[in-house]
């Protein structure tokens, strides 16, 4: 009697342990955590929502989300790298974290991470205040270098979209500005408007709707071909053709997870995600956005990492605004 | 046109859907609101995925009822609690507390809800009938204009200070310094970090705020363990019509700051009531009790200004599709989520959205005065708890509400340690509301300073100039100026001299 | 306002060491970017943690004076500063609360959180342990379901 009971008990824990690593292969079995390295009402915390309940019906699990804002993004990209590996905590991410090591913010970028989808691509617009007598890139540059140091360029902060485009603009012309950081690109698009900013490179994501308003001008598009209902703003390359060498350039939105997560995990991730960017309602709301759906992952989402990486920040470090080199840290060039 | 406004208007009233889900978003507004770390902005936030299929009126009503009961529901905790359940109900636990400890919390939150409403109000009457004109004034503030009104807010600290002027500033300054900790948002460098990851982020104001007033206040209260709770008198607790005759000019005029702080784009409801407060002070010279003892006009002020800031808020989010706040700007996400295209197009495009939330904003504010005034008597009756119970509930509450801020286990030690400091602080006779003034100034004067300076290329002459050359630039030095002077011994100088001649 | 006001107890060293923490912090302001420009990342913390300093040295030079004024009778010994300062009640209860915060993560949000409030319920006396076994019970469920389920904060 006490030794079937012995038995029965060695059974009914074998068949449980079983049943658990049978579990495993079926991933997601709860919950999921998706940090966002944005705070609430950014464009980083916008596509992350507005995917988000797309992929929750194809996983069948929710993804609970969280801002964890902070230190440009490495707040998060530190968190998410202290969980386990088991594929329960997502990273919603922008570019940001693939200059960090460059600006000596963090040793974490993307290269640690499996790009579970980048899921889109921002187009970037030169916009300035309408009271300026610019009506071109031309105007700008050239009043940039009559007056070195003295037009107001909006920005925000080191590593921030502004920050590049206008390091590679000081590349390709040569000319000097007064960068005013802003806490984002709404802050600064509103000084723009009120005059206290002469010109801001921006996501067209923060300025299409004053564009289209005529509140403010836009002088050129980060682009050397046409961008479809884009066509009435000059390219960058008509003005500045020394610009070409940068593009094609932009923020990003992508959705990232521990490089050393389950495959099967990272499959079921990568599928999920596919098919929700794939799907008509997110592309409407790219295009409301002002953004290009990528929908891109595994090995062709990291070549795509590895190049925007090695543009950026050897554009940043030809004009001396790196801390540290990227040959450093192994970033080829371009 | 005008028929077609009205009908806008009215949607909400009229849909039985949508009047429930604003009467529930307000209800559950206020609970979010008392409850310190869960802020309006974080339940917006996940308002957006739940409501994703939603129609988007609905979704709309539902976030505008937590809107307006979370700013209001702030005061709760801050009165019974003396923790702010939001930064913007800072400058209510200056005066509610106290009339807690004297048992007239059911009177005192009667006061705010009734006040905050009118605020509410005359948010809505100023989003109605002149949002173009303000979100156009409000695009002319520059940084060095912020930096103003920074340092209006902080001439506060003279009369906040307490028995010694230098502990006020000690902990204003202290204040400015814990805001400054972290990232710096300019340039990316590390301020006060010690090379640590975990500083980097900073630490949230919320924390502190909860820290030094809630965790210390309790560690405070372990002194009286003994002492019988208060008896609370819940029994007028709707208040009379005189007494809100009484305080509606008050109420007006701080409605007034508030409409217009909200508006600007770099402020909001928390120095929007904190200025409120400041302006009670200086203009009400016989307070029903004296300011920081109970005065009820210490509640009026800021409660009347914080609601009037959500209407405020919405005037550039509506007339330009800019954020006035950290709420409405989740609320822009939303609007893009639901395949709406917020921007200046949209008043143009989109018209019935402006009527459709001016109305749904008014219909918020009438079920805020029902809830607002139901239920009152359960809340006082919290306090009326042995201290026992309540004192290590209050501790767990904010342990809850400092993590759910950014879900980061540090900051609760960082709870903790401004409990603790703030604790020897008051034994020492510290007053903790400066600290909290420099926490929520202090990064906005640093900002605003070095961007106007930036702007200038670090020229201070031309700073000067442009400071008397721009009209509201110079309007608010002169307001800072006479803040200034009227603070100092100088008029009394001038009167005393005066009547001297007099009687000569 | 002016001198009329009497020191707290243990007033004298708290400013002390406040004017030390200050000195530190002004110390550490000036090492973010020195004095090299008006618009720096260190000039705010500078201007700010020197005011500090300077208010700190003020309330000193203060206490000072008021201390000679004090007459030697009014004096507290130190034991007595430090009871009044520091009862074995917040002292006990500070430790329950540091427990309390290193528990949470290993043991996770229910258990320690029962388990800090009776032991807080019953060490300050709240009501009869069985009650306050079953207030903690109700308070630890409650919260969790209201930020668990309703709020999405994700207890750890």
């Amino acid at each position: 009697m006490k030794h079937s009971f012995t038995k029965a008990l060695v059974c009914s824990t074998l068949a449980g342990l079983l049943s658990c690593g049978l579990q495993a292969a079926d991933f997601p079995e709860k919950n999921l955590q998706g940090a966002i390295m944005w705070g609430a009402g950014g464009a980083t915390d916008n596509v992350a929502r507005a995917v988000t309940p797309l992929v929750e019906p194809v996983l069948g699990e929710e993804i609970v989300l969280v801002n964890k804002s902070g230190g440009a993004g490495a707040i998060s990209t530190n968190y998410v790298n202290s969980r386990p590996s088991d594929g329960y905590t997502l990273l919603y991410g922008a570019e940001n974290p693939q200059l960090h090591k460059v600006l000596g913010l963090s040793k974490i970028d993307y290269a640690d991470f499996y790009p579970v989808n980048i899921l889109a691509r921002g187009v970037v617009v030169i916009v300035a205040n309408n009271d300026k007598p610019w009506t071109s890139m031309k105007d700008l540059v050239a009043d940039a270098q009559a007056n070195p140091g003295t037009v107001k360029m909006g920005s925000t902060g080191p590593g921030g979209l502004p920050f590049v485009v206008g390091a590679m603009l000081k590349t390709a012309t040569d000319f000097d500005v007064r960068a005013v950081p802003f806490d984002g690109e709404g802050p600064g698009i509103t000084a723009l408007q009120g005059g206290h900013v002469d010109f801001m490179p921006a996501g067209l994501t923060a300025v299409r709707e004053h564009i289209r308003a005529g509140r403010v001008k836009a002088l050129a598009v980060l682009s050397d071909t046409p961008i479809p209902g884009l066509e009435e703003i000059p390219l960058i390359t008509a003005d500045i053709p020394e610009f070409k060498k940068f593009l094609p350039w932009g923020p990003f939105y992508g959705v990232f997870a521990k490089r050393d997560i389950p495959d099967d995990a990272k499959a079921k991730l990568t599928d999920a995600f596919q098919q929700a960017a794939a799907t008509e309602q997110f592309g409407k709301f790219m295009q409301d956005f002002g953004a290009v759906v990528t929908n891109i992952s595994g090995d062709e989402a990291d070549a795509f990492l590895k190049h925007w990486q090695s543009v950026t920040t050897w554009s940043l470090e030809a004009v001396g605004e790196t801390k540290v080199s990227p040959a450093e840290f192994g970033i080829a060039k371009p | 046109m005008a028929d077609s406004m009205f009908g806008y208007f009215m949607m909400s009233w009229l849909d039985p859907s949508l009047l429930g889900l604003t009467a529930l978003g307000t209800l559950a507004g206020i609970y979010v609101g008392a409850i310190p770390g869960l802020s309006v902005t974080m339940a917006v936030s996940i308002l957006i995925s739940f409501t994703f299929s939603w129609d988007v009126n609905n979704a709309l009503a539902l976030m505008v009822g937590v809107y307006i009961g979370g700013v209001y529901g702030g005061s709760r905790s801050a009165i019974l609690l003396n923790i702010p359940g939001a930064p913007s109900a800072i400058a209510t636990a200056f005066d509610g507390f106290p009339l807690a400890k004297q048992g007239l919390a059911g009177q005192a939150i009667g006061v705010t809800t009734v006040v905050s409403v009118i605020g509410g109000f005359i948010g809505i009457l100023v989003l109605a009938i002149a949002a173009p004109l303000v979100s156009d004034v409000a695009l002319m503030f520059a940084p060095r204009d912020y930096l103003l009104l920074a340092l209006m807010g902080l001439l506060l600290v003279a009369s906040l200070s307490g028995e010694s002027m230098a502990k006020g500033i000690f902990c204003a300054a202290f204040g400015a310094c814990i805001g400054m900790v972290g990232m710096d948002p300019m340039t990316a460098e590390g301020r006060f970090t010690f090379d640590t990851v975990m500083l980097l982020g900073g630490i949230p104001y919320v924390v502190a705020m909860i820290g030094f007033f809630g965790v210390s206040e309790a560690l405070y209260q372990l002194h009286h363990i003994g002492l019988k709770p208060i008896k609370q008198d819940v029994s007028k607790i709707i208040p009379s019509w005189s007494v809100v005759l009484k305080y509606l000019p008050l109420s007006i005029r701080t409605s007034f700051i508030g409409v217009f702080i909200g508006a600007l784009p770099g402020t909001g409801g928390d120095i929007a009531s904190l200025m409120a407060y400041d302006h009670a002070k200086r203009s009400v010279k016989n307070p029903s009790k004296p300011f920081g003892e109970g005065a009820y006009e210490g509640l009026v002020a800021p409660e009347s200004a914080n609601n009037a800031a959500v209407g405020g808020a919405y005037i550039p989010m509506l007339t330009l599709g800019m954020p006035g706040d950290a709420v409405t700007a989740v609320i822009i996400g939303a609007l893009y989520i639901h395949g709406l295209k917020p921007g200046p197009m949209m008043m143009i495009e989109t018209p019935h959205l402006f009527w459709f939330t001016v109305g749904n904003l008014t219909l918020a504010n009438i079920f805020l005065l029902i809830f607002g005034l139901t239920g009152i008597k359960i809340f006082a009756k919290m306090v009326e708890l042995p201290k026992g119970l309540l004192l290590p509930l209050i501790i767990i509450l904010s342990v809850v509400g400092a993590y759910a801020i950014n879900n980061n286990i540090a900051d609760i030690f960082w709870l903790l340690g401004f409990g603790v400091f703030g604790y020897f602080l008051k034994m020492a006779g510290f007053q903790v509301g400066p600290i909290i003034l420099g926490v929520i100034l202090g990064p906005l004067m640093d900002v605003s300073y070095r961007r106007a300076m930036i702007s200038v290329g670090d020229s201070t002459l031309e700073l000067m100039h442009e400071l008397v050359t721009s009209p509201i630039s110079l309007i608010l030095s002169l307001v800072v100026i006479w803040l200034i002077v009227s603070q100092t011994a100088l008029p009394r100088l001038i009167k005393a001299r005066f009547s001297k001649g007099k009687t000569a | 306002m002016k001198n009329v006001r009497k020191l707290h107890p243990g007033e004298t060293v708290i400013s002390w060491l406040l004017l030390a923490f200050s000195a530190f912090v002004l110390y550490q302001a000036i090492a973010i970017s020195g004095f090299s420009g008006l618009s720096t990342p260190g000039a705010f913390p500078v201007a700010s943690s020197a005011i500090m300093t300077g208010a700190m040295l003020w309330l000193v030079v203060q206490n000072l004076r008021i201390a000679r004024r004090t007459p030697e009778q009014d004096k507290q010994p130190a034991w007595a500063v430090m009871h009044e300062l520091l009862p074995l009640r917040i002292v006990l209860f500070t430790l329950l609360i540091v427990a309390y915060m290193l528990l949470l993560q290993p043991l996770g949000f229910l258990i320690s959180t029962f388990m800090f409030l009776c032991s807080g319920f019953i060490y300050l006396r709240g009501s009869t342990p069985l009650r306050c076994v079953v207030i903690a019970a109700v308070a630890v469920v409650v919260i969790y379901g209201l930020f668990n389920y309703l709020f999405r904060v994700v207890l750890p």
